[in-house]
């Protein structure tokens, strides 16, 4: 369907080649996973498909590459769009019309199509993805899986031999990422489609994956199955390392896979006690707090004390508050009734040095905090503006990561990199609390261990975290205590472990696996190994 | 009265977008218009007889300005007349923001002529982008709030102005990228899938409703109906040399 021959690509005014004499296929109906670091040049791999580069950005290629029999050197992306259909990242920013029978035919629109062909096709693309119920609503009023399939289906309605998606689920919530993936589940084995997919979450999609394409970084790639690229890679969902840890024969990739060969082994071993509530020191205090967004009540009588030292999660479904929460914290919105109090201090009459030496808030843009031209000038801003000394950013930006260049532009760094000059940002001025919206969103398994490194630091220094997420296994390293919201309400708050496993919708993997043992993480698992050989 | 059909329609068939609230907007500054009228119209204007309702200081004004007070007498008659007129403004305006709510600039680009489609998605991108600017506006804002910076004044406007421009360029960047990678231009007709257009029941009720409107007074008169007539045709033509003939789906 697809072949790479020796194909290279090197950017120009770059030494780093992206990827060499590279030659490899993919076949007819093939669900193709690739993965990588951020960085690694899984973006630019997929962009040659579709002819974005060289066509869009500049790359300077060599080597052929054919899709359908048809060389893309010579074509430009347009001419394309009925052999390749692309979904991005975040559906919303590809939308050319406001509603979703139009957005739908807008491709065959602009290609001519006859307008009987054209109602026809959109209706099997409704019928197809169920979009029934929602075809004559407002692509701004749909959630964030419901715009993912629209923007699948506005593909599909071209009749494409090959899918490619862009991380199509890092933008949703865990409920609405389950909804995509099932789809293209359904689009592979149903239609015979060739899906080429791009997934920072492994544990969500590795199960139903034919081959993975792992792009190293040094230009090179692997090739293989699921089992063999994972024995390979250090790259790992919870269920691989679990089955590395136990030695076992045969890698296995879903939960079930997993039970099947570990009951007799979880017999012998103990579960975990589930842990008392500490004594409470709180440092953030909320009463009775309702507070609206965009005219609409968004918490409802909330009533929450966090703690000094302990790092929360906030979960619930898109819309369900959190953002609205931690912005209420920050001082950021007109509260309607209640109040906050941070260390005694009402946040939204803070200014200045006040705010920066009680709070630190990181947005769900890391990048809405910069406005600088480097990201030296930035560091050198923030040092000015708080009365530090010189440097004292960078120095600060230096001991949470060395792999920033500090003369490129804020806004070229990767998505973890802008997190952590974000973070060193507000964090130089040593806050007593730490917001957080929604921090691992685009980040790779690295950028992650990162993160969880450096708030666990702060959070042992006595800071109190607050972080909204829907990163299940996130949290269940990371995160002392959790709290639930839905509809504006908390409807479970406590201990991670309590709340974890008592949910089957907040499970991580090792706890499905392991029901019962109240396990959260691979170190919980040998922790228990180890118990058992004393 | 129009006023209050007008606000019905809207509640009832509007909907929650960015255009949707320009309906509340077009309120405030119809309302804000008649307060401001009134003002002028009790402190300066042309003299009306009639019953003196209370009269202000009046400041002389040189011989030159005959008619033109400030302060004096306020007339029953006065201020009848002003309500008359600024209702009138008012009910335009508020006119003119239930029609903005109720469609959205991009339907009614979809019903430009297809000799210039081009242009009409040239709108689009800028129409996508409107809202978004005004979204990551909101958002720096509240950003720089957070990383203790002082208010916002005109000499650190460009701190704010640099990120929003450079997150709009983004956008319709990959916009542009995604409409290319839907075969955006490369054809040269483009079809429709919907017909947006006219259609016969919509020219019969505007001509009749204008109709209504001027000639009512002067019913009976026969010279009335050769206008309508006139009219009726013009509007009917209207389609023929506004857009080319559309292909409807069925």
């Amino acid at each position: 369907m697809i072949s790479f021959e020796n194909v290279s690509l090197v950017y120009p005014n770059s030494k780093k080649t992206i990827l060499e004499n590279l030659t490899f296929s993919v076949n007819e109906s093939e669900l193709i996973l690739i993965i990588g670091l951020t960085g690694a040049g899984k973006s630019s791999f997929m962009r040659l498909i579709n002819g974005v580069i060289p066509h869009h950005t500049a790359g300077i290629l060599n080597g052929e590459i054919t899709v359908a029999g048809q060389s893309i050197n010579q074509l430009k992306p347009g001419e394309l769009s009925g052999i390749i259909g692309i979904v991005g990242q975040n559906p919303l920013n590809g939308f050319v019309t406001d509603q979703v029978e139009d957005e739908i035919a807008f491709g065959l629109e602009t290609n001519g199509v006859d307008p009987t062909i054209i109602r026809r096709r959109v209706e099997e693309v409704i019928d197809l993805l169920s979009l029934q119920a929602i075809r004559k609503r407002s692509l701004s009023s749909l959630s964030g899986g419901e715009q993912q399939r629209v923007a699948i289906g506005s593909a599909l309605v071209m009749n494409p031999k090959v899918l490619v998606l862009d991380e199509p689920t890092s933008a949703l919530d865990p409920v609405a990422a389950e909804e995509v993936l099932a789809i293209i589940n359904k689009l592979v084995h149903d239609l015979g489609l060739t899906v080429i997919m791009a997934e920072h979450k492994l544990e969500r999609v590795i199960h139903f994956v034919d081959r993975i394409v792992l792009v190293k970084g040094d230009g090179q790639i692997e090739v293989g199955s699921p089992q063999e690229i994972m024995a390979k890679s250090d790259i790992n969902p919870p269920i691989v390392k679990a089955a590395k840890f136990l030695k076992l024969d045969q890698l296995p990739l879903s939960v079930r896979d997993l039970k099947r060969v570990t009951s007799s082994w979880q017999l012998s071993t103990k579960s975990v006690n589930l842990e008392k509530e500490a004594k409470r020191e709180p440092i953030i205090e909320i009463s009775r707090l309702s507070a609206t967004y965009n005219d609409q009540e968004v918490l409802k009588g909330v009533d929450l004390n966090f703690d000094k030292g302990e790092i929360v999660a906030i979960m619930g479904r898109n819309g369900a508050g959190k953002s609205t929460l931690l912005r209420s914290i920050a001082g950021g919105l007109k509260i309607k009734s209640g109040e906050v109090k941070v260390a005694g201090n009402v946040p939204d009459q803070l200014i200045g040095r006040d705010f920066t030496d009680l709070i630190g808030y990181v947005p769900q843009e890391p990048a809405d905090l910069f406005f600088g031209v480097s990201v030296m000038s930035e560091c050198a801003h923030t040092d000015q503006h708080n009365g530090l000394n010189n440097g004292a950013t960078q120095g600060y930006l230096n001991r949470l990561t060395k792999s920033i260049n500090l003369n490129s532009h804020p806004r070229d760094l990767s998505e973890g990199q802008k997190l952590l000059l974000a973070l060193a940002i507000v964090l130089v001025t040593k806050p007593k609390i730490l917001l957080l919206d929604e921090p691992t969103r685009g980040l790779d398994y690295r950028a992650k261990d990162e993160l969880t490194q450096i708030l666990k630091e702060v959070a042992a220094a006595g800071v109190c975290v607050v972080l909204a997420t829907h990163d299940v296994e996130l949290v269940a390293e990371l995160a002392s205590r959790i709290v639930v919201i839905a509809d504006g309400e908390i409807i479970s708050d406590g201990l991670t472990r309590q709340v974890l496993t008592s949910s089957p919708a907040f499970a991580p993997q090792i706890n499905k696996v392991f029901a019962g043992q109240n396990w959260l993480t691979v170190a919980d698992l040998i922790d228990a190994q180890i118990e058992r050989d004393k | 009265m129009s006023i209050l059909v007008f606000i019905y329609v809207v509640t009832k068939r509007g909907t929650n977008t960015v255009w949707g609230n320009s309906f509340k907007f077009s309120i405030q500054l119809a309302i804000s218009a008649l307060i401001i009228r009134f003002i002028f119209a009790v402190l300066i204007g042309t003299q009306l007889p009639g019953e003196v309702l209370f009269t202000l200081p009046q400041i002389q004004m040189p011989e030159f300005l005959v008619g033109i007070r400030i302060g004096g007498a306020v007339t029953e008659a006065r201020l009848l007349s002003v309500l008359d007129e600024s209702l009138t403004f008012a009910l335009i305006v508020i006119a003119f923001g239930a029609a903005t709510s109720l469609s959205s600039p991009i339907a009614l680009i979809k019903m430009i002529s297809s000799r210039i489609y081009l242009f009409g998605v040239t709108l689009i991108i800028a129409f996508s982008v409107l809202p978004q600017i005004v979204a990551s506006y909101q958002r720096v804002k509240m950003a720089r709030k957070f990383r203790g910076e002082a208010k916002i004044n005109l000499r650190n406007f460009n701190k704010i102005l640099t990120p929003v421009l450079e997150e709009s360029l983004e956008k319709a960047i990959d916009l542009s990228a995604a409409m290319e990678s839907r075969g955006f231009g490369y054809s040269k007709r483009p079809t429709r899938y919907r017909a947006e257009a006219f259609n016969f029941a919509d020219l019969l009720i505007t001509t009749i409703s204008i109709y209504l409107l001027l000639f009512l007074p002067t019913l009976l008169s026969s010279l009335t109906l050769v206008f309508a007539l006139l009219i009726f045709i013009a509007f009917a033509s209207a389609p023929l040399w506004i857009t080319k003939p559309l292909q409807v789906a069925r």
